[in-house]
């Protein structure tokens, strides 16, 4: 067995800046990730070295495989959770209260001075014990892991692991990448190339918060500053990365809107709404829901669907996810745009998702959900597309590792998670009403919700997570299909074309700018333009024609 | 949970006409649900003397925000902590005149999926 463990007795700081211990600021964190080091084949433990770590000496403070599997096997049975395994260390998380009763020791904060991105200077909340002298180790010396563990490292506070790439890592696994895989999938890149990119349009998503992911600022997307919901804070970090991945879709479909997150802790949604309501968008991108299958609705749920109602009585449009296996609320509201999930395979047909929902509410007699589809993974766990989120966030550590799917394969601490659900779905056909709302900015929630359903891709094959097949035409499954932003958008203008009076259009030019083929019959030929009655025929020969010509 | 940290609820209010209160609210209906505008001032400046950051009214209800000290001053001791349903506040101690007008003082539950479960 080996000899040396993170004792209390031998510890040095060995290069680590010297800590100044503080009164605790900041309360400890509800979970706590750390690094367990399984005692290594060299006899000196990788704590307690007074080497250097390189690609020479790694291999030293490998350990046996024997020794890792116990090792694991034990803190699980202890009641941490084994996120990663590696021939170094095993990636736990768990409570603080757990380390603290496993390890037979006290854990505290500590506020140090640090530097974010962009030569911030700021302090930072670490959390370390007190028990030895190497900042952030937890000794496993005299606990009944002294055997199998030389010591734990509590991981460090995520703004030292700057240097997110603003590109996705590359996985072998089927995914889709964003912006180009998202936009291409939705049809999008045919409206960019038009000119439509929803440039001008407010879109204001509520969701977990947004991080400044290289990602974006590369992209050169148009960003407002982060505005805070109810009892929130922090408004420069996404702590979970779920608002940062999902805006990352919206900006695919929708890469010229002007884009806020409102920040929600979730113990008050409904005012975090609101508070996206009062800054005017044009669209609210909701990625979240509960499940509801019968009612009545809780007082809280009534006051969401109020809220919900009155932003889009003011003209407001309102995207909900419409769930993942859930009966989901407020995506079964009658006025929001309720968005289930397409999966686009390798040769890019097309299936319903396995991971989402589409039904028939009981709560709302007569409505059927989704109304439109996004692209979304399949069971288990929907990791299909990969996203920027903030290194080190939930989505980050709770994803890493293993084997896809559920998990992404890529590192914890790298800003990339691999993520869908109609969480993702929501937010693309939101950046799609953003392109129609560019095209013709007269346009009502409920006429572009007729839109997205009237141009969506029919899809005929698969069956959702409540067991829906799909079929011709409209079904539980997909609702109409996959979103098609190109055909949305030409049918937006579609709309703009004024029909109050003649005359007022010259048809002809319209036909022959979509495909030279006469159109619309008689009313083409009208010279006083066309009535209401005709704009809808015009409009549906012109959607046949560009179909006919593959467009 | 420490008396300074900082919560946020929901007071949701009666449709001052209450035949309105079992149809389901939608953008068509909305309206016709709002409360009484007098009962909604007289409840936001009671929760102003209470101590709570009050928002405006927004369709049939307002958010309050405070330390979780003035949250159990007023409703009792029980709030949400580590819950995963909604939770709505006991409302006896609001004044008679106004505590009619009130539905429910509530925390909504935490989402079933989105951020947690994407």
């Amino acid at each position: 067995m080996a000899t040396e463990s993170a004792s209390k007795a031998t510890k040095a700081t060995k290069g680590v800046a010297k800590r100044v211990r503080r009164p605790p600021a900041e309360p400890l964190p509800p979970v706590l990730y750390a690094q367990a080091s399984p005692r290594s084949i060299g006899g000196v433990g990788l704590f307690s070295t007074s080497r250097s770590v390189t690609s020479e000496t790694a291999a030293s403070y490998y350990s046996e495989e024997g020794m890792i599997r116990s090792a694991a096997s034990r803190l699980q049975t202890a009641g941490f959770q084994v996120l990663q395994i590696s021939p170094v260390t095993i990636n736990i998380a768990g409570p603080p209260s757990l380390f603290e009763e496993v390890f037979g020791t006290r854990l505290v904060t500590d506020e140090r001075a640090v530097i974010k991105s962009g030569a911030v200077e700021t302090t930072a909340t670490f959390v370390d014990s007190p028990d030895t002298d190497l900042a952030g180790l937890i000794s496993t010396e005299n606990t009944a892991f002294a055997d199998v563990l030389e010591g734990v490292a509590i991981e460090e506070p995520i703004y030292f692991m700057a240097g997110e790439s603003p590109f996705a890592p590359t996985k072998a696994y089927w995914h889709l990448r964003v912006p180009g895989d998202i936009s291409a999938g939705c049809n999008a890149d045919r409206a960019h190339r038009a000119g439509i990119t929803g440039k001008g349009v407010k879109v204001v998503m509520v969701d977990s918060g947004w991080y400044a992911h290289p990602y974006f600022s590369r992209r050169g997307y148009k960003f407002s500053p982060v505005v805070l919901g109810p009892a929130t804070a922090n408004a420069g970090d996404d702590e979970n990365g779920h608002g940062t991945g999902e805006s990352a879709n919206a900006l695919a479909t929708a890469p010229g809107i002007d884009f806020t997150m409102v920040k929600v802790n979730f113990v008050n949604s409904i005012g975090a709404f609101n508070a996206a309501a009062a800054l005017g968008p044009d669209i609210i991108s909701c990625s979240w829901g509960s499940s509801k299958q019968f009612g009545p609705l809780s007082a809280a749920d009534t006051a969401l669907a109020a809220a919900i109602a009155s932003a889009v009585a003011s003209g407001i449009i309102v995207v909900f996810s419409a769930g993942n296996g859930h009966w989901g609320f407020p995506g079964q509201h009658p006025d929001v745009v309720s968005v289930g999930g397409v999966h686009m395979k390798p040769d890019t047909s097309l299936e319903a998702s396995s991971y989402s929902s589409g039904f028939a509410s009981n709560i709302y007699p007569g409505r059927n959900v989704p109304d439109v589809s996004g692209l979304v993974g399949m069971q288990p766990g929907a990791s299909y597309i990969m996203l920027p989120i903030q290194s080190g966030c939930e989505i980050d550590v709770s994803r890493a590792g293993g084997t896809w799917p559920p998990k992404d394969q890529t590192t914890a601490s790298d800003g990339w998670g691999a993520f869908s659900g109609t969480s993702a779905a929501a937010p693309q056909v939101a950046g799609v009403c953003a392109l129609i709302k560019e095209a013709c900015g007269k346009l009502t929630p409920t006429q572009v919700r007729s839109i997205l359903t009237a141009t969506a891709t029919d899809v005929t094959s698969g069956t959702n997570a409540l067991g829906n097949t799909a079929g011709p035409g409209f079904d539980l499954a997909t609702g109409p299909g996959l979103v098609d932003a190109y055909k949305a958008v030409l049918s937006a203008k579609v709309k703009c074309i004024p029909i109050i009076g003649p005359p007022v259009i010259q048809p002809s030019k319209l036909i022959k700018l979509a495909s030279g083929r006469r159109l619309a019959g008689d009313a083409a030929e009208e010279p006083g333009g066309i009535t209401a009655e005709d704009a809808a025929l015009l409009e549906q020969a012109i959607l046949e024609s560009n179909d006919d010509l593959g467009l | 949970m420490p008396d300074g940290q900082q919560l946020s609820a929901e007071v949701v209010l009666r449709p001052a006409e209450p035949a309105v209160a079992a149809e389901p609210i939608t953008s068509a209906t909305v309206a016709g649900h709002a409360p009484s505008q007098d009962a909604a001032a007289g409840l936001t400046r009671f929760f102003r003397s209470s101590g709570f950051d009050v928002g405006p009214l927004v369709a049939i209800s307002f958010t309050i925000s405070g330390p979780s000290a003035s949250f159990r001053d007023l409703f009792g001791p029980e709030l949400p902590s580590g819950r995963r349903g909604s939770l709505e506040l006991d409302l006896a101690r609001l004044p008679d005149d106004l505590r009619r007008h009130v539905l429910a003082v509530s925390f909504a539950a935490p989402p079933d999926f989105g951020p947690g479960s994407p």
